[in-house]
């Protein structure tokens, strides 16, 4: 089990987009160099989900950053708590440092995880669980 | 009848104002998980608490804290938790955030005082609680695996935890592990810098709960002088089910004020939505709900304030608490369960803070013991001694 996201970059085209489910979720958003310019989610009064809030996000960082962008996401009930995993996890992975975006939204993410994060009882969870 | 005095009748007002004209409002802005206030709304907040003179409520007298007895503690508690993050982050803690502050006060030698207690209050340092772990919470005594072996002035500990809140953002945690042989004595608490090396907050645990996340801790050669023991030496448990048995009073009353609110927003829609041609408050089968409601809701706050008012009065509280906290846990799940009924559709919808109290109560019936160990507390004090009726015991 992973503290960071593990699914595959898709090419922000408008047929990914219109893929994109409208449920509750977790995103993140990078550029063509890989680097990650958005970690967000998409809670319950986001009108259309995932879809409406990357469509948001993603037509914001084009005006800054051109086209290129790739992005992944993850249907989430408790995005709130998934999020601020993915934020600690980015943060471990890089030195401290989180995209610009968002480390100005409010409230801001406090906190750390290990780097390389790794559970050791995941496993053993999820085999009690089964 | 209970009576509340007069004094308590004005506190309760004014915290019930600032819920209603304060809180409410601002949630409709925010997520429906959310737990924690944008900075400026809290500033404003906190300042508004503190012009009141209601900040750091917990704070222990002898740290400067006010002088409050349990039972109005928890009435507090209970106009308190009165809105949708109410029930794990109470006005979004901008009447001040306790944590750890009793335990150390009561325990921290003055160096550890310096260190850990004083930060802690002034608000730079925040303490996670690590007791439980993947081999069992519900009885620590036993299943505390962690280790922690003397290695000259050091301690090392190694082991896992699980299920410890907001980790990732504490500067320091109660670290509980055995030092001796199997049982309840062998336990010992330590105080570790999570910043030492070997400390390691693998993941967060995601629950039915979004708010203070749960997190899972690695403990690997984790060194910490001895000087940094809280307690003395096999004392740990004994240090853990103080904090838990007392804890269990004012956590029952969030959530009979959970459970309050619940029924105000029962009652306001079973008047006003109709269904075969009648409100929904006078079909009997709803308005009887509401009164089911009601008993649960007024049996549970009597078990709770009188488990306070045995701890104000010093008297033994144990079976008390535990009898206050399956009680208001239990009767909060169907006071919200009920109103979501009633609500239909709505009940469940996020739109409704409905929803986020029946997720967080289930956790509450586990939470701080589960319902199953207040049961076995409750019977070991029933069955240790004569049978007598509590009132003339």
């Amino acid at each position: 089990m992973s503290a960071s996201m593990t699914k595959p970059w898709i090419d922000l085209t408008p047929a990914a987009l219109a893929e994109i489910p409208v449920g509750t979720g977790v995103y993140e958003i990078r550029d063509a160099g890989g680097e990650v310019l958005d970690i967000g989610y998409a809670g319950a009064r986001e009108p259309f989900g995932l879809r409406s809030a990357i469509q948001r996000v993603s037509a914001e960082l084009a005006g800054q950053s051109g086209v290129g962008l790739q992005i992944r996401y993850e249907q989430h009930v408790q995005y709130r708590s998934r999020h601020i995993e993915l934020v600690l996890s980015h943060r471990a992975h890089q030195d401290g440092r989180v995209p610009d975006r968002v480390a100005a939204r409010e409230p801001a993410v406090h906190g750390r995880l290990a780097v390389g994060s790794q559970s050791r009882t995941g496993g053993q969870l999820r085999v009690a669980a089964e | 009848m209970l009576q509340l005095s007069d004094e308590q009748q004005a506190l309760l007002e004014t915290v019930r104002r600032f819920v209603c004209d304060e809180i409410r409002p601002l949630e409709d802005g925010l997520d429906p998980d959310e737990s924690v206030l944008p900075k400026a709304d809290f500033d404003r907040l906190t300042a508004m608490t503190k012009a009141m003179g209601l900040y750091n409520l917990d704070l222990p007298v002898r740290e400067g804290g006010p002088e409050i007895d349990l039972v109005t503690r928890c009435l507090l508690a209970i106009e308190m938790s009165q809105h949708r993050a109410g029930l794990y982050a109470p006005c979004y803690d901008v009447f001040g955030r306790t944590g750890q502050i009793p335990l150390l006060s009561a325990w921290a030698t003055p160096e550890q005082r310096t260190r850990y207690l004083e930060p802690s209050i002034r608000g730079e340092k925040l303490a996670a609680f690590a007791l439980s772990e993947p081999s069992g919470g519900s009885d620590p005594g036993r299943s505390i695996t962690t280790r922690a072996v003397q290695d000259g002035d050091d301690w090392v500990i190694n082991g896992d935890k699980l299920w410890i809140s907001m980790a990732h953002e504490a500067q320091f945690a109660l670290v509980f592990a055995r030092t001796g042989g199997p049982g309840r004595d062998g336990i010992t608490c330590f105080i570790v810098d999570t910043d030492t090396p070997g400390f390691h907050v693998r993941r967060i645990v995601h629950t039915l709960r979004a708010t203070h996340p749960a997190t899972e801790l690695q403990l690997e050669n984790v060194r910490v002088p001895a000087g940094n023991m809280l307690g003395g030496l096999g004392q740990g448990f004994a240090l853990a089910n103080e904090r838990l048995s007392r804890n269990r009073i004012p956590y029952s009353a969030g959530c009979i004020g959970v459970a309050v609110r619940a029924q105000q927003l029962a009652i306001e829609w079973a008047k006003m939505r109709t269904a075969f041609g009648k409100t929904l408050a006078e079909h009997q089968g709803i308005a009887w709900m509401l009164v089911e409601n009601e008993h649960d809701i007024r049996s549970a706050t009597l078990l709770v304030l009188a488990a306070a008012s045995a701890a104000d009065a010093g008297r033994p509280f144990r079976s008390e608490a535990a009898l206050a906290k399956i009680a208001a846990t239990e009767a909060a799940a169907r006071v919200v369960d009920r109103s979501i009924q009633i609500h239909g559709g709505m009940g469940v919808s996020r739109e409704m803070p409905l929803e986020r109290w029946y997720r967080e109560l289930r956790i509450r019936r586990i939470g701080e013991g589960a319902t199953e160990v207040q049961k076995v507390i409750i019977s070991r004090d029933l069955l240790g001694a004569p049978y007598r009726f509590f009132l003339t015991r």
